[in-house]
C-alpha cells in the first residue's frame, strides 16, 4: 500500500503544474471553438436535445442560445485567469464546472466524443494543487498526485477503449478480425487511406496491432526517460496517422500527454541537482530522488544556473 | 560547479491524502461502471467506445446524409456539421430511427440552418438518404445502393 501511495504522490515541481495550466486552460478555449464547437449552434435545434444520464439525474437546465452563450463567456474568462496561475482554485473550479456542463450539452444531441477523458480529469485535478508559480522548483506531492491522475486518464483512454472493443465484440480478437477499419475508411477515409480498401488483410493486421498496443498501454505509466519519450512519440504518431487516414485527431487527449513531460526544464528548472551530501535513503529527504525521475530524462542537460 | 540543493518537498497532510485516494477510487469505480454499462449515455464516465463495434467481414456499410431542395431551385447536400447546421452526421445517424418515425424532426435542421445562415438560399424540402455498400470478406463489392429513408416538406 505504501509503494502504491508513494507512486501516486511522487513529488513534482510546482513549476510543472504552472506550465501545464498555461497550456491546458487555453486549450479548453481552443476546444470550445474548434472541436466541441456545436454547443451554441445546437441551441437552435432544441428538437434534437436528448439529455444524457447525468443530465437526467442532475437538474441541468435545458440549453438555450442565451444559456450557452453566457456559459461560453464565463468559461473563456475563467480559462484565461486560470492559465495565468491567478486564483488557481476559484478560476480552476469554475472552469471544471462550466467545461463539464459545456461537454455534457455538446454530447446530448445523439453523438458522444471519446477523446475528452484526460482533459476532463485535468480540469478536475488542476485546481487541487493550489498556488503554483512558474519558477517554483519546489517538489510537491499535491502536484504529483494531480499529474499522476492526468497520466492515468491518458492511458485509460487507450486501455479502456480496448476493454470496450472486447465487450462489444465478445473478445479482443472478435474486434480485431472484423471490418472496422474498412468501415471507417469507406465512410470518411482520405484518398490516401482509400488505397488501403483494396488490401483488407493489411487493415486487419493493423487492427490486431492497435488492440494489442491498447491492452499493453498501462506499461507506459512505469516507463522513464528515453523509453517514456519513445512511447509518447509512438502514441502521438498513431494519432497523426489516424488523422491523416480518417480525419480524427484526438487532440484533447494528445495535449494531455504533456503531463508526462518534465515541462519545467523549459524554464531551466529541475535538472537533477548534485546533492551536497549523500542522498538519505530513509526519512524526509528520501523521496527527493523521485522528483527528477518522474519525467523524461534526456542526455542533454548541460545548462547551468 | 555546485548546485543548490532542491527545496524541501511539500508533503500532503493526512486528510489531503485520504480524500485524494478516496476520489481516485470513486472515479475509477464510476469509470468501471460506465465501461460495463456499455452505453454512451454514461458520459463522462462512459465506455471509451470509439470504433469499438467491428462489423462482420460480410456486413453492409451504411452512411446517412441529408439532401435539400432550396429556394433558388437547386438540390444540395446539407452540411451536417457544427458550423453548417449545428447537427453532425453522427448525430443524425445516432437518432436515425427517431427521425424516420418523426420526419418532422428534419424541419429542425432547416430551421437551424435558417438561423445560422439567414442570407443563403433556404431549404424547402429535405431528404434523409442512406448509401449502402456490401462487403465480402472485408472488400467492397457491387455498386453503392442509395435509399430514401424519410423526407419532409419545410413549412
Amino acid at each position: 500500500v505504501t509503494a502504491v501511495a508513494r507512486w501516486w504522490t511522487a513529488p513534482v515541481p510546482l513549476a510543472r503544474v504552472a506550465l501545464l495550466r498555461a497550456v491546458l486552460y487555453p486549450f479548453v478555449i481552443v476546444d470550445m471553438f474548434l472541436f466541441v464547437n456545436d454547443v451554441v449552434p445546437h441551441g437552435y435545434a432544441p428538437e434534437f436535445y436528448k439529455p444524457l444520464l447525468i443530465g437526467r439525474i442532475l437538474p441541468l437546465p435545458t440549453p438555450t442560445p442565451t444559456l450557452v452563450q453566457v456559459l461560453q463567456w464565463v468559461l473563456i474568462a475563467a480559462c484565461l485567469v486560470a492559465a495565468s496561475g491567478r486564483l488557481p482554485r476559484l478560476a480552476g473550479w469554475t472552469v471544471a464546472v462550466c467545461f463539464l456542463e459545456w461537454l455534457i450539452i455538446g454530447m446530448s444531441y445523439g453523438k458522444v466524443d471519446h477523446d475528452h477523458l484526460a482533459l476532463i480529469v485535468a480540469v478536475l485535478v488542476l485546481p487541487t494543487v493550489g498556488r503554483a508559480r512558474f519558477r517554483d522548483p519546489t517538489p510537491s506531492e499535491a502536484a504529483g498526485w494531480a499529474l499522476r491522475c492526468i497520466q492515468l486518464a491518458v492511458i485509460l483512454t487507450y486501455f479502456l477503449s480496448a476493454v470496450a472493443k472486447s465487450i462489444r465484440s465478445g473478445w479482443p480478437w472478435g474486434w480485431a478480425n472484423g471490418a472496422v477499419f474498412v468501415w471507417a475508411i469507406s465512410r470518411r477515409g482520405s484518398d490516401l487511406a482509400r488505397n488501403l480498401l483494396d488490401h483488407p488483410e493489411v487493415l486487419r493486421l493493423a487492427q490486431w496491432g492497435l488492440i494489442a498496443v491498447e491492452l499493453l498501454s498501462p506499461v507506459v505509466l512505469f516507463l522513464k526517460g528515453r523509453l517514456l519519450a519513445l512511447a509518447a512519440l509512438f502514441f502521438l504518431s498513431f494519432h497523426l496517422v489516424t488523422y491523416l487516414a480518417i480525419g480524427i485527431h484526438f487532440l484533447p487527449t494528445v495535449v494531455c500527454w504533456l503531463a508526462f513531460a518534465p515541462l519545467e526544464r523549459l524554464l531551466g528548472i529541475g535538472r537533477r541537482a548534485v546533492p551536497a551530501t549523500p542522498a538519505p535513503t530513509t526519512g524526509e529527504g528520501a523521496a527527493r530522488d523521485d522528483v527528477a525521475t518522474s519525467g523524461f530524462t534526456t542526455g542533454a542537460q548541460t545548462r547551468t544556473h | 560547479v555546485t548546485h543548490p540543493a532542491p527545496p524541501a518537498t511539500i508533503r500532503l497532510t493526512g486528510t489531503a491524502r485520504v480524500w485524494r485516494f478516496a476520489a481516485v477510487v470513486a472515479f475509477l469505480g464510476l469509470l468501471a461502471a460506465g465501461t460495463y454499462s456499455n452505453t454512451d449515455d454514461s458520459f463522462p464516465v462512459g465506455p471509451l467506445a470509439q470504433y469499438s463495434t467491428s462489423p462482420d467481414l460480410d456486413a453492409e456499410i451504411n452512411s446517412a446524409y441529408v439532401l435539400a431542395d432550396t429556394t433558388d431551385g437547386t438540390r444540395v447536400r446539407v452540411p451536417l456539421n457544427a458550423t453548417g447546421t449545428g447537427i453532425g452526421r453522427a448525430e443524425v445517424e445516432g437518432q436515425l430511427g427517431r427521425i424516420i418515425e418523426n420526419p418532422e424532426l428534419l424541419e429542425a435542421i432547416a430551421n437551424a440552418y435558417a438561423k445560422l445562415h439567414p442570407h443563403r438560399p433556404q431549404y424547402t424540402h429535405l431528404y434523409l438518404m442512406q448509401d449502402t455498400t456490401d462487403l465480402e470478406d472485408g472488400r467492397a463489392v457491387g455498386p453503392k445502393v442509395t435509399r430514401l429513408l424519410a423526407e419532409w416538406e419545410v413549412r
